[in-house]
């Protein structure tokens, strides 16, 4: 079936503007189509137009602002106008605030989907999910956009293949080319219930340490001299570095670029940085599939504890499925025990 | 001398890889500003980063090359700093795990005066060596008083050979470099072209007084690309220190300096290009690389005798002269050309001296180097062939030689087509002589009457007649048995 999809302003499309909800890019074109804009088109989709995000997607990273993106999706999804969203959720915050409109988010595995044409914000959990009224709509879209692609470095390898990623090296070499696919099975997935994580509050903080340490190294290339917001009145190089970034980034962004110069900084690298890491290196490791295959935590009656297992999911790199009850969680590359039980649910 | 000069070195070598980096355009050097950009390396957001595999084999090779422990997993960090030659803000670079580590290299101790013919070596250790990408260049216009940018350099592989403290004179940097320079162009890991900056260097020095084993007060003297700047602005900072030392007339502080080529002296950089806070973090853009032994092994297999190693093969072993060998073996072309011909040839020391007589004469008559004549070498092996044989004669094989160069003529049928095989036959030979002597019977009395001089004269006369084709060992013969009768 061909759905009408939006692509979020950070997702590329050639000559189109692509502003990542930024001043900064508000003039900006597309020099190249993202992956996933050929994919759908490829798969029969139709790419309805732009979907309005917070800047960088950076909204919810420091307080409960609301979410732009969610407010188009809204729109978009009552109006029976559009499908599917399709948009870089590597906060949390698009996937709870979904859950608590009734809605729903689909955050896959880490390296399934390319960032070819992504602007990026946090490399290490950028990834591009599909926002939807119906889960198995989302399910649908994502089989059309997931699977290798040479031109992302840092994608999944076949889940077949032992594990651990595989680099991705230039033209030069042609690096062994692998689809990533997912684990089959006929059998209903094992469902475990998961509660309220001892250390909630630290995932947010390691979130925050690493969202603005990234954002702030991938930001730092809109200084207004190339391309993007320039400012009119300088009088040195200096100057025009700091008026055009003082007057083009929002709130969120200048507050990630200081706290990210400061966490990477050599007098706080260790504390915050490296410390942030290691505690996320510790989450990813103290997870273990024994006996289940996917984890469903129950949200709160008002939904506010829906960002804790998005923020889970994203730190370690693992497919999740935000509705509005609960968020549900599976190994890496097992997204197909998410849909299966998407598909229980609405049935 | 009551001081000692401490000095460590920062070698930035462009690796020669067709392709960039973390893209896939062109690296090479010359081309007009900005054409070999894309929207990666100019910077854009949305293109993500893929390594440069063959770079990554290069960086292998220097490893090799420097008898460096090579790193099992090598992973990329980002460099954070602003500058409009940087375009995306952050270098990508390897700050945690460098691709080779604790290499050495042995140098020829220069002024060192061994016992005997050998010449004393000095090792110089290596910390580490890593891989990173060039950032673009800044060309100042001053008519208009702006600077542009041509981001071609940008992304362009390169590696920086860090070395221990090593160094106490100039001539030991000086012979570091050089020998760098030898080991890395040879097995075609860089061009190492100084005035294109394909090699740079940055100098940490420091001075101490002999025996005391604290290191002095450190300036670095940043980006250097002369060989002679180098020896220079080491003089010249070492001196400054040594003053400062002795009259305290100015305090030494940790500075970066730069060399003035012009005014001969180092000036402190501004406070701003001064040591930074550069928040390295582990680029998450790039998975890590796994080296296993089998990628080291197909590097090392595509590696050429080190330069070194074939100077010694060809001195000691095939016993061919100093200055012929060091030809040779310090270009990797007439290295090919010798070990090719030599092979079907079977006589290094003909091999060694039509390359170093013949071929070169021919080529640079053509403004033509040695590393880029591109010569048959079974037809050059052909050429040498006959002369051995008296088939041609040596000055007819050079002729043979530049057809073969200039118009890649085939040897055999050059010579057949302009009948230039050797004249051997007696009765021909003492014709033209006969010839010769009756048209010069001046000379002739001349010789008679003790000139020796007028013989070579005589014999010019011949081989003229015979179209240079004649065998000269019997026009010698002949020419002194027929004039004395
Ligand atoms: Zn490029």
């Amino acid at each position: 079936m061909s759905y009408s999809i939006l692509l979020e302003e950070s997702i590329m499309q050639k000559g189109i503007y692509a502003t990542a909800g930024s001043k900064m890019l508000a003039n900006f074109t597309a020099p190249i189509s993202a992956a996933v804009a050929d994919s759908l088109e490829a798969g029969g989709m139709q790419i309805a137009g732009r979907a309005k995000m917070s800047e960088f997607g950076a909204s919810g990273l420091y307080d409960d602002s609301p979410c732009t993106l969610l407010t188009e999706a809204v729109n978009a999804f009552c109006s029976d106008k559009n499908d599917a969203i399709l948009c870089n959720d590597y906060t949390g915050t698009i996937a709870a605030n979904a859950a608590r409109r009734g809605l729903c988010y689909i955050h896959p595995t880490y390296g399934t989907v390319s960032r070819y044409g992504l602007i990026p914000a946090v490399c290490s959990m950028d990834q591009i999910g599909v926002l939807c009224k119906v889960p198995s709509v989302g399910f649908e879209i994502l089989a059309i956009i997931a699977g290798y692609d040479a031109r992302d470095g840092a994608m999944l390898p076949s889940a077949n293949d032992g594990g651990g990623r595989t680099v991705g090296f230039n033209n030069n070499d042609g690096g062994d080319k692998r689809t990533a696919d997912t684990r089959r099975t006929a059998a209903l997935p094992v469902i475990s219930v998961a509660k309220m994580p001892l250390y909630a509050e630290i995932y947010r903080q390691i979130t925050q340490i690493l969202c603005s340490a990234e954002l702030s190294g991938n930001i730092s290339r809109y200084d207004g001299i190339k391309f993007g917001y320039a400012a009119k009145d300088y009088s040195d190089l200096r100057e025009l570095y700091t008026k055009s970034r003082t007057e083009a980034f929002g709130e969120d962004l200048k507050l990630s670029a200081l706290i990210g110069a400061m966490v990477l900084g050599a007098m706080c690298y260790e504390k915050y940085y490296d410390k942030a890491m290691r505690l996320r290196r510790v989450i990813k490791e103290s997870v273990c599939w024994d006996g289940f295959d996917v984890l469903r935590y129950i949200h709160d009656a008002d939904g506010k504890d829906a960002i804790v297992f998005a923020i889970f999911s994203r730190l370690c790199g693992l497919p999740s499925l935000s509705v509005q009850e609960c968020t549900y969680v599976a190994d890496a590359g097992n997204e197909h025990a998410l849909s299966m039980i998407a598909v229980a649910d609405e049935q | 001398m009551k001081y000692e000069v401490v000095m460590g070195l920062e070698v930035h070598v462009e690796l020669s890889t067709q392709s960039k980096l973390f893209c896939s355009c062109s690296a090479k050097f010359g081309a007009e500003a900005n054409e070999n950009v894309c929207p990666a390396c100019a910077g854009m957001p949305g293109m993500p980063a893929l390594v440069n595999k063959n770079a990554v084999s290069l960086g292998i090779a220097a490893g090799i090359l420097t008898n460096s422990d090579i790193s099992e997993v090598i992973t990329f960090d980002k460099k954070n700093y602003f500058y409009p030659d940087l375009p995306t803000g952050y270098q990508i670079t390897q700050w945690f795990a460098p691709i080779c580590k604790n290499g050495w290299i042995d140098i020829e101790a220069v002024g060192g005066g061994g016992a005997d013919d050998t010449i004393p070596t000095k090792r110089i250790t290596l910390k580490q060596i890593h891989i990173e990408e060039d950032a673009g260049k800044l060309v100042h216009e001053p008519r208009t008083r702006s600077t542009l940018v041509d981001f071609n350099r940008t992304s362009v592989p390169l590696i920086e050979i860090v070395s221990n403290p090593d160094f106490n004179t100039s001539g030991e940097v000086v012979a570091y470099l050089e020998k760098l320079r030898l080991l890395l162009t040879f097995a075609g890991v860089s061009d190492c072209k100084m005035q294109e900056g394909s090699m740079r260097c940055d100098i940490n020095i420091s001075v101490r007084e002999k025996g005391c084993k604290k290191l002095g007060t450190r300036t670095e003297i940043k980006n250097m690309n002369s060989l002679k700047a180098i020896a220079r602005a080491i003089e010249y900072e070492s001196q400054r220190h040594i003053d400062a030392l002795e009259t305290g007339s100015e305090e030494l502080v940790v500075e970066t300096r730069r060399w003035d080529d012009t005014l001969g002296m180092t000036f402190a950089m501004r406070e701003k290009e001064q040591a930074e806070d550069y928040r390295y973090f582990p680029n998450p853009e790039i998975l890590p690389i796994r080296i296993d032994k089998a990628w080291i092994e197909d590097v090392r297999a595509t590696l050429p005798e080190p330069a070194h190693e074939k100077y010694e093969r060809l001195t000691k072993t095939l016993g061919l002269p100093e200055h012929d060998s060091r030809l040779i073996s310090e270009s990797q072309n007439l290295s090919r050309i010798f070990d090719a011909v030599t092979k079907i040839v079977n006589k290094p020391k003909d091999v060694s001296n039509w390359i170093i007589g013949e071929l070169l004469a021919v080529s640079s008559g053509a403004g033509v180097e040695g590393d880029e004549i591109d010569i048959n070498v079974s037809d050059f092996a052909k050429i040498i062939m006959l002369v051995d044989e008296g088939k041609i004669n040596r000055a007819v094989g050079k002729k043979v030689l530049a057809q073969v160069f200039e118009n890649k003529v085939n040897p055999e049928e050059y010579i057949k087509d302009n009948s230039l095989a050797m004249v051997s036959d007696t009765g021909t030979l003492e014709s033209a002589i006969a010839a010769v002597l009756k048209e010069n019977d001046k000379t002739v009395a001349e010789y008679k009457n003790g000139s020796q001089k007028v013989f070579g004269f005589l014999v010019g006369q011949i081989m003229k007649k015979t179209g240079g084709k004649a065998d000269p060992r019997m026009v010698n013969e002949l020419l002194k048995k027929m004039i004395e009768t």
